[in-house]
């Protein structure tokens, strides 16, 4: 019932709980007087902020509050994350912190995904004007790099773009936000959209003219990102591997999404994938008739979706899990709003 | 000498042995990694199937270079087959012929050329040159040619500063017996001076010869980094110092892949090894009398 | 067949013909830099927060980056040199390091990249930083600093060190008082001429130096340098924010305009030195 890694129903050593009046009240609906109003109900998963109606943890859903000792307990995180406030469990202590911004104070090193490096950044820069005391630092070097130097140590915390392999698995994953890789190709084209067996067949040579798709005629140029890029993968596994098709080594390769970006929006005979917060510039195809958009990933009709993931070792300290939770937070999730990607809830 | 004397004498030469040492430490431990991890790439992928096989893929374990072998090789000599007369051309220009007034414009001009970054270059090879191949001669603009063209800019005031250099520290004495006997400056030149400026010449070529071959990000942005041999000079293409640039971030958690990198930097130099070693022996057939 | 003299003539036409032409071309393109930067040659935009799009970062870590090379590459390759012409015997060992030291000058930048990889990032420091990547153009710079250090320090007669022998000083005060001193302009020269080569190189540093958007603080951030900036700017820059890829562009031309125009500087320096002291300076071009 208690996760080892999550912070739930303990209620110990609160330091302070702004606009909570009162939360212990023996009664089957409680409210706070706030200026954020959060409604919770004994024994059910789902809870109202601001009218709003979402999961207490919306990865488990039988996470409620519950009666015990004669007390109505609530779930410490939710409560605390809805208001602002900065909730961390030490696993080796057992021990639950609540705190207000301002007074997490250390260093944070992250590197990984070039995907993830814009938003990275963007979290970096907010949480650091909440906590003035914490100096967060971002290196690049792609989703292998993130997740060795995770598992070595050697980072905080590791940035991948893909799901993590089994060799890989001794991490701890937070996703952070969602994207989706779009198929962009050149304005002028005359294509609205293809399906992602025909992109695949593109990818892998078989197909090689523009008018064998439906275009005008002309030789499709291909661009891929070099191995061991995260989107890369992310693409190999939706695309390709479905077909039993392999990349054909007359890609041409390239080594950030900005890169094909900037290709296809030059070059008239162009195709390549980015990750969704780089399809400016360029048309972006439909994909088995699916438009890319935020909406689609998250109803899952959109075929090329993923997750983008913090990776840490299991048992990192406070402040590192105060900023993932942060990027996990409201807040954080606008952040992922503005920056082009997509919210984790719905 | 006193005691202090002796003492800092001491001191200083021990210092100055230490900051020596570390140097030749340096050097031998960049020739340590260097071998041993390219040797490594042999090893686990088998010398001839690293040198001569045609597939480079992470995901499989698997890598061989030929493509890249054959990609450098084209597009340095491609750039120095054009590169070393107009060079020499230049240089003997400015050397000889060129008034003072233009020679003191010139020569500085050239000289910060030679420092101009090669990401400065790479850059304008994207923007201008990549589009202008594909719009007037097809293929996807990121092509040999393409770095061919580029190189060429970037080498050019290379061997200019360097052959004009060796030109004038051809004795004066020479050129005014040629011009005495009655030869024209143009027969001189190209009968005594050339000559003898020969090894000064050779290592220009030398030294622009491992600056093309070196190259690595001006080549990455324009070559399109294809594991394809090229089959004309306008199609894409990947040179062993490019694929080190495009693949290093994702490497550096070591390994097979890592391995296969310095193999790709082995054998560069292996190839800058006998470009070194053909001119030195020209300069030996030369001029032994200068 | 033409005369001697038409020759000459036709010949000369060809080469004023060749040099002009490949002059204004490279001439054109430099100055196709500067106006296409001008537009974000701004200074909110070079002296805003990188964080923001502007070049704060890349500045100090340039900076940052170029003392911490010089602080191990002057005492190195002094040192070196001195040793070579001072305290060695002139044996098959030492012409072994002369001979070492000039082809590790031909290795290209990138396999030194490789190299502060395999040994600076991975084994010492762990993580792409910006005493690794100073490590790594230190290694770089080396044999042309020692080249010209020694060049510098032969170049002074022996005679001024027999003088200073004679009048009863010790080897190591002539070093420190003699050659040391009079040898100054000479290794000034080299130190400008291996800042302006360690600002121009990027490929080294893609793997060692870290790219943090961050401003440094310890040697063991990880930061970037203009050159780095630009090759950011012109391939993986997100066009966030309402910027188009032109717009990023032109801040990439923007920063080559400064990288240029340092170039620039540095070249004028070193020639000033030069002239001034009118010592022989082997180029390394």
């Amino acid at each position: 019932m208690f996760k080892r890694n999550k912070i739930l129903s303990v209620i110990v050593g609160i330091v302070a709980i702004l606009g909570i009046a009162s939360v212990m009240v023996p009664s089957n609906a409680l409210t706070a007087t706030a200026k954020t109003t959060i409604e919770l109900w004994l024994n059910k998963p789902q809870a109202r902020v601001n009218g709003e109606t979402r999961w207490i943890d919306d990865t488990n859903h039988s996470v409620t509050p519950i009666s015990k000792w004669g007390r109505t307990m609530l779930p410490v995180k939710f409560i605390s994350d809805n208001f602002g406030l900065i909730t961390t469990w030490d696993g080796k202590e057992s021990k639950v912190t609540v705190m207000q911004g301002g007074e997490l104070a250390g260093t944070i090193s992250e590197s990984g995904s070039t995907s993830v490096l814009p938003l990275a950044e963007k979290f970096a820069l907010a949480f650091m004007k909440k906590n003035p005391k914490v100096r967060i630092s971002y290196t690049g070097g792609g989703t292998g790099a993130g997740i060795k130097q995770a598992a070595a140590g050697t980072v905080d915390i590791g940035a991948a773009s893909r799901d993590l392999k089994i060799t890989e698995s001794d991490l701890m994953v937070h996703a952070i936000a969602r994207d989706g890789v779009a198929i962009i190709v050149n304005k002028g084209i005359g294509i609205s959209g293809l399906t992602v067996e025909q992109v695949g067949k593109i990818y892998a040579g078989q197909i090689s003219d523009w008018k064998d798709v439906g275009g005008r005629s002309g030789k499709i140029n291909v661009y891929t990102r070099e191995e061991g890029s995260g989107t890369r993968d992310t693409f190999q596994t939706f695309c390709l591997d479905p077909f039993a098709l392999k990349m054909s080594p007359a890609c041409l390769a390239k080594k950030s999404n900005g890169e094909i970006q900037m290709s296809v929006q030059s070059d008239p005979n162009g195709i390549g994938y980015v990750s969704f917060g780089y399809a400016e510039g360029v048309k972006e195809l439909l994909l088995n008739g699916k438009e890319p958009s935020i909406a689609n990933v998250k109803n899952g009709s959109y075929p090329i979706s993923r997750r983008l993931y913090f990776l840490t070792k299991h048992n990192n300290n406070v402040l590192v899990q105060a900023f993932i939770d942060f990027c996990r937070s409201d807040e954080g999730q606008k952040i992922v709003l503005q920056e082009g990607y997509i919210q984790l809830a719905d | 000498m006193s005691k202090p004397e002796q003492f800092s004498e001491k001191l200083g030469k021990n210092l100055i042995f230490i900051f020596a040492s570390i140097s030749l430490l340096i050097l031998l431990s960049i020739v340590f990694f260097i071998f041993r991890d390219g040797f490594l790439a042999f090893k686990e992928n088998g010398f001839f199937h690293f040198i001569f096989g045609n597939d480079w893929s992470v995901q499989d374990n698997t890598f061989s270079i030929l493509p890249l072998i054959v990609g450098s090789l084209v597009v340095t000599l491609g750039a120095l087959i054009i590169s070393v007369p107009i060079g020499f051309s230049c240089a003997v220009f400015l050397a000889e012929i060129a008034p003072e007034k233009v020679r003191n414009i010139v020569k500085p001009a050239i000289d910060i050329l030679v420092g101009i970054p090669s990401v400065v270059f790479g850059l304008l090879g994207m923007i201008l040159l990549v589009p202008y191949i594909r719009n007037h001669y097809g293929g996807p603009g990121l092509s040999i040619l393409t770095a061919i063209i580029v190189l060429i800019l970037m080498i050019l005031p290379t061997i200019i500063a360097q052959a004009e250099d060796s030109i004038r520290s051809v004795p004066s004495s020479y050129k005014n017996a040629s011009l005495a006997l009655g030869a024209t400056h143009l027969q001189t030149i190209w009968n005594v001076i050339l000559p003898c400026a020969k090894s000064g010449l050779v290592s220009s070529v030398i030294l622009s010869s491992g600056r093309a071959i070196g190259e690595a990000m001006a080549v990455y942005m324009v070559i399109g980094n294809t594991f394809t041999f090229p089959k004309s000079l306008l199609d894409p293409s990947r040179t062993l110092t490019s694929n080190i640039v495009g693949q290093i971030e994702e490497a550096t958690v070591g390994g097979a892949h890592l391995h296969a990198l310095f193999g790709c930097g082995l054998i560069l130099l292996f190839i800058v090894f006998i470009l070194n070693s053909y001119s030195f022996f020209i300069k030996r057939r030369g001029c032994r009398s200068c | 067949m033409l005369t001697k003299n038409s020759q000459q003539n036709l010949v000369w036409s060809i080469l004023w013909i060749i040099t002009s032409l490949l002059m204004l071309v490279l001439i054109l393109l430099i100055g196709f830099v500067f106006v296409k930067g001008a537009p974000e040659m701004k200074l909110s935009f070079i002296f805003g927060a990188t964080t923001n799009g502007g070049l704060m970062t890349p500045i100090v870590g340039t900076l940052y980056l170029t003392i911490m090379t010089l602080i191990f590459l002057i005492p190195l390759s002094v040192g070196t040199a001195l040793y070579l012409s001072e305290y060695a015997k002139q044996n098959w060992f030492t012409e072994f390091i002369r001979y070492s030291l000039s082809s590790l000058a031909g290795i290209p930048s990138i396999i030194f990249g490789l190299f502060g990889v395999a040994l600076f990032v991975m084994i010492w420091f762990k993580k792409a930083s910006i005493i690794a990547g100073s490590f790594t153009l230190t290694c770089l710079a080396l044999p042309f600093m020692v080249a010209t250090t020694e060049e510098a320090i032969r170049s002074i007669p022996k005679a001024w060190r027999e003088a200073s022998y004679g009048l009863g000083a010790t080897k190591w005060y002539t070093i420190i008082h003699v050659v040391l001193p009079n040898a100054t302009p000479g290794i000034l020269t080299g130190v400008i001429m291996s800042i302006g080569r360690v600002i121009a190189e990027t490929a080294p540093l893609l793997a060692t130096a870290g790219f943090s958007a961050f401003l440094p603080v310890s040697p063991l951030d990880g930061t970037r340098t203009l050159a780095l900036h630009l090759f950011y700017l012109a391939t993986e820059a997100p066009t966030v924010g309402g910027l188009t890829r032109n717009d990023l562009l032109s801040q990439a031309m923007a920063v080559g305009t400064v990288l240029i125009l340092l170039i620039i500087l540095l070249n004028f320096l070193a020639r000033m030195i030069f002239n001034h002291f009118n010592q022989k300076v082997r180029g390394f071009r």
